[in-house]
């Protein structure tokens, strides 16, 4: 990379890196929104009722 | 944290934001918007006087002399029109080149001679192979020659 | 003629979105290989910055997509507070975060690409700033809808955030015409020739379509755990989640 490597490569990587994170944030996100609503509507609480957890 | 301490917080720190961005939009209208000077504008006094600032422009061809210590260099920066005399004493950016962009923050001495402290290659928008570049600059050459 | 109105519904939307997903990340691989390659193979050294250069294919997709992005977000949220949409208002949100990332994309990339070139990784000049600006504007609209808890609510002070920022977007395209700046001119636009060699310009607008496609994706995935979590009360997501199982 003409004595250039750590800037290229230093961008690349980051950049990789940053969707990698993304996409796995997205992933769990969806896995725990998933399993909250599943687990809501086991114990009988439909969600129609606004219910805050830390207040309870 | 209570959930009402929690969306405080949560106010405070977008405000903060909001804060921050005003501040830099407002420091940046004062003066970085003029990033810098051009050698026609400090020969009409338009650079701020006995304090620091930048000029921008070429460096002229031909006009880069390296001192005996080695680590001094003196150059001419010209927007075509003006030039002014540069004296910088450090290492030079990988794109400082005679005839291209330059961007030096410095101060203007008594004897017209530009003292700078940082100097930055500030390239252009073309990208191009070395042998097209090369091409570019003998045609450049040849439509000057027959002008003349 | 196709009844839009119909998509416009969270019900009609979400299956939809999880069928385009994976068409957009798989478009998103494909045009980031091809971008690649012809970045790092084909593309010819630069003649004034020599390899630094390569940075552009990733520097300037983020960029533009970090502009994009937030024009489609301002736009999405000025329709949700104009017409008291839903849906609109959840995507608004949703494009906050990858717009946010391309944003450090854009300033990280630029930092590493400076150094070497100009010789610094950071000047106040006004491209630089502006695009700073952008970053904090999408943590300031993210912030701010997280401080609210009734959603509808924090939907309408986000969409006025996020279209005063809109104002931003040109001052950062037009900062290197109209102010001096350390930053280059634009080498691509739509009123002149482009003033790059033909292969860089292809890796770069491959990298750039590749960087959209995937920002599709990403958007997609989040509005519909955004659908799920706000219309939880709804019967269309619980007979989403009684099909899951």
């Amino acid at each position: 990379m003409g004595g250039y490597a750590l800037y290229v490569w230093g961008s690349y990587a980051v950049t990789a890196l940053v969707f990698a994170l993304e996409a796995g944030a997205l992933a769990k996100r969806r896995k725990d929104t998933l399993e909250r609503l599943l687990r809501l509507r086991q114990s009988g609480i439909d969600g129609t009722e606004r219910r805050d957890e830390t207040e309870t | 944290m209570k959930p009402r301490h929690k969306r405080f917080a949560l106010i405070a720190a977008g405000l903060g934001g909001l804060a921050v961005a005003a501040t830099l939009v407002l420091g940046a209208f004062q003066k970085n918007l003029v990033f810098f000077f051009t050698p026609t504008q400090i020969a009409n006094h338009e650079a701020p006087q006995g304090r620091s600032f930048r000029v921008g422009g070429l460096v002229e061809a031909g006009s880069v002399k390296r001192q005996e210590d080695g680590v001094t260099v003196q150059f001419v920066v010209t927007d075509t029109a003006r030039s002014i005399p540069v004296r910088f004493k450090g290492v030079l950016p990988d794109l400082f080149r005679e005839g291209k962009g330059v961007v030096t923050q410095g101060k203007l001495g008594p004897d017209g001679v530009f003292h700078a402290d940082e100097v930055l290659a500030k390239h252009d928008e073309n990208y191009m192979p070395p042998e097209a570049k090369h091409a570019v600059e003998q045609a450049h050459n040849a439509s000057r020659t027959l002008k003349q | 003629m196709i009844n839009w109105f119909k998509y416009s519904s969270p019900q009609t939307f979400f299956p939809l979105a999880g069928e385009m997903v994976p068409w957009f990340f798989a478009l998103a691989v494909a045009f980031g290989a091809a971008g690649l390659y012809i970045g790092f193979f084909v593309a010819p050294t630069d003649a004034q910055q020599g390899e630094a250069y390569r940075i552009i294919f990733i520097h300037v997709a983020a960029a533009w997509m970090s502009m994009f992005l937030y024009l489609v977000m301002a736009f999405w949220a000025g329709v949700g507070l104009v017409f008291n949409t839903r849906l609109s208002a959840m995507v608004a949100q949703a494009l906050a975060p990858t717009g946010a990332l391309m944003t450090f994309i854009a300033l990280w990339t630029g930092a590493l690409w400076g150094k070497p070139t100009w010789g610094t990784w950071w000047v106040w000049d006004a491209r630089l700033t502006s695009e700073l600006i952008l970053l904090f504007l999408y943590l300031g609209f993210i912030a701010l809808q997280a401080a609210i808890d009734e959603p509808r609510r924090a939907d309408k002070a986000g969409a006025v955030l996020a279209l005063v920022g809109a104002v931003n977007v040109p001052i950062i395209y037009f900062s290197v015409k109209w102010w001096n700046t350390l930053h280059q001119g634009a080498s691509v636009s739509l009123m002149a020739a482009p003033t790059m060699a033909k292969t860089m310009l292809w890796g770069m607008l491959m990298m750039a379509l590749a960087f959209w496609m995937y920002a599709l994706g990403a958007v997609l995935v989040r509005v519909r755990s955004i659908l799920l979590e706000r219309e939880r009360h709804t019967d269309w997501v619980a007979s989403y989640l009684g099909r899951l199982r």
